[in-house]
């Protein structure tokens, strides 16, 4: 049974520039229903924005226009993390709870899981990304990471090469497929067919590499919880280079890369989104207007970057 | 009839997957995502050395949080509603057998020295 709830939107006015200039943008914010804790968001290309509600096992679907959020029901002892938009324009689900992928249709409303392999055991499934020839890519958070073929039904399951950690996962414009360790503090290369790891160290020891994302030219953008910094390895020159956000202490969660390749962060000591960009190499900070917010991903499209605060039971979008 | 025999720390072990990704429970280790859980049961909240613990976590800590059984059996069956503002973002562990056996679990591992 699907719920409709009347969802507030509510404008900040005004945002804070927190070492840049000062900001245009606008921040809006979305109430969803109470309780759910939406985890991840993905914008879907009729507008609506999806969400995972982590704690009550449903994926949301705001529709900006209007502030109504409807959830889908995904099963009992449902507990996603993940959904991205697939290929197929549909949404795509890492339910940490049902040990499955999950695809939920966005006209029917459909729901269909691929329970991971008996054998492999609880997985804390995470994060996924589709690899350009139609397979999906997932980390499981106790060590491992898999593949999916929706068309075959084909599922393959690795154990990571340094065991637990494997966090965020992305597919470069190439589809080449990258995922970070937060345990084990490194990126990893995938092979797509032979689906073998190799592991590349960051600089930073024992950095917590949580996010990984790529900019249009295949540069990896990279989330460190532990050292808190943004970091950028460029697979073609085999080189780091890391920024520290302003504030003490600061604590990096999720990172997104804009079709402007500037580069979205959230820092969960500074209660803040923040924006960065490479050219200048600022951050620009859009602190929450609630306390503990806690965004733990970020996703967008052209002209709107979008973020789930877990925290609060929000969605919001920065406009730029 | 006989009654349900209680959970063992095996058992116990086996639920712990769901947590083994954020947490260690050896006392040689340091901290992952979480905090090290070596030894918990029946220490104050928030007071492992060496861990940056969330302000709400913190909050607990001051309010004379101890881990009893009865504690980590409220927290573990909704972390968010008997400490709002938690970073743990597990779900809730519905079932009190999985509850129990975790804690059955927790009380195998040993204090760091």
């Amino acid at each position: 049974m699907r719920k409709l709830l009347i969802a507030a939107a509510a404008l900040a006015a005004g945002m804070m520039a927190g070492c840049g200039p000062a900001a245009a943008q606008q921040a809006q914010y979305f109430e969803v229903p109470k309780g759910g804790r939406p985890h991840d968001v993905a914008a879907a290309p009729d507008g609506t924005v999806w969400y995972t509600a982590q704690r009550t096992g449903k994926l949301g679907i705001l529709d900006p226009k209007t502030g109504r959020a409807e959830e889908v029901p995904l099963g009992e002892g449902s507990a996603p993390h993940g959904v991205i938009v697939g290929p197929d324009g549909a949404a795509w689900i890492t339910d940490g709870g049902l040990n499955a992928i999950v695809r939920v249709d966005p006209k029917t409303r459909a729901v269909k899981a691929w329970k991971l392999p008996e054998d492999t055991g609880y997985a804390n499934l995470n994060t996924a990304a589709f690899d350009g020839r139609g397979r999906i890519w997932f980390t499981g958070q106790t060590g491992f990471y898999g593949r999916l073929d929706p068309a075959s039904g084909d599922m393959k399951v690795w154990k990571a090469p340094e065991g637990r950690g494997p966090y965020g996962i992305t597919a470069t414009p190439a589809g080449e497929i990258y995922y970070v360790s937060l345990a084990g503090s490194h990126l990893a290369k995938v092979d797509l067919e032979s689906g073998a790891a190799t592991v590349i160290e960051p600089p930073t020891p024992d950095q917590g590499a949580r996010r990984v994302w790529s900019d249009s030219q295949g540069r990896l953008w990279i989330s460190e919880w532990n050292s808190g910094q943004l970091s950028r390895y460029d697979p073609k020159a085999g080189t780091w280079k890391s920024w520290t956000p302003p504030g003490e202490k600061p604590r990096t969660y999720s990172v997104y890369v804009d079709e402007t390749d500037k580069v979205w962060i959230t820092d969960f000591a500074a209660n803040a989104i923040l924006r960065f960009d490479p050219a200048t190499e600022t951050f620009q900070s859009f602190p929450s207007d609630r306390p503990g917010a806690n965004v733990r991903q970020m996703l967008g499209r052209p002209g709107e970057a979008w973020g789930a605060e877990s925290g609060t039971d929000r969605l919001v979008v920065i406009r730029y | 009839m006989l009654a349900a025999s209680a959970p063992s720390a095996a058992e116990g072990a086996r639920v712990f997957q769901r947590c083994f990704s954020c947490h260690s429970v050896d006392p040689a280790e340091g901290h992952v995502q979480g905090p090290n859980l070596a030894g918990i049961v029946g220490r104050r909240a928030g007071t492992r050395p060496g861990y940056s613990y969330s302000p709400a976590l913190r909050r607990a800590r001051a309010g004379g949080l101890v881990w009893t059984e009865q504690a980590l059996d409220h927290f573990l069956a909704d972390p968010e509603a008997m400490i709002p503002g938690t970073e743990m973002s597990m779900p809730p562990l519905r079932k009190p057998r999985d509850r129990q056996a975790v804690i059955r679990f927790l009380q195998t591992t040993a204090s760091p020295r």
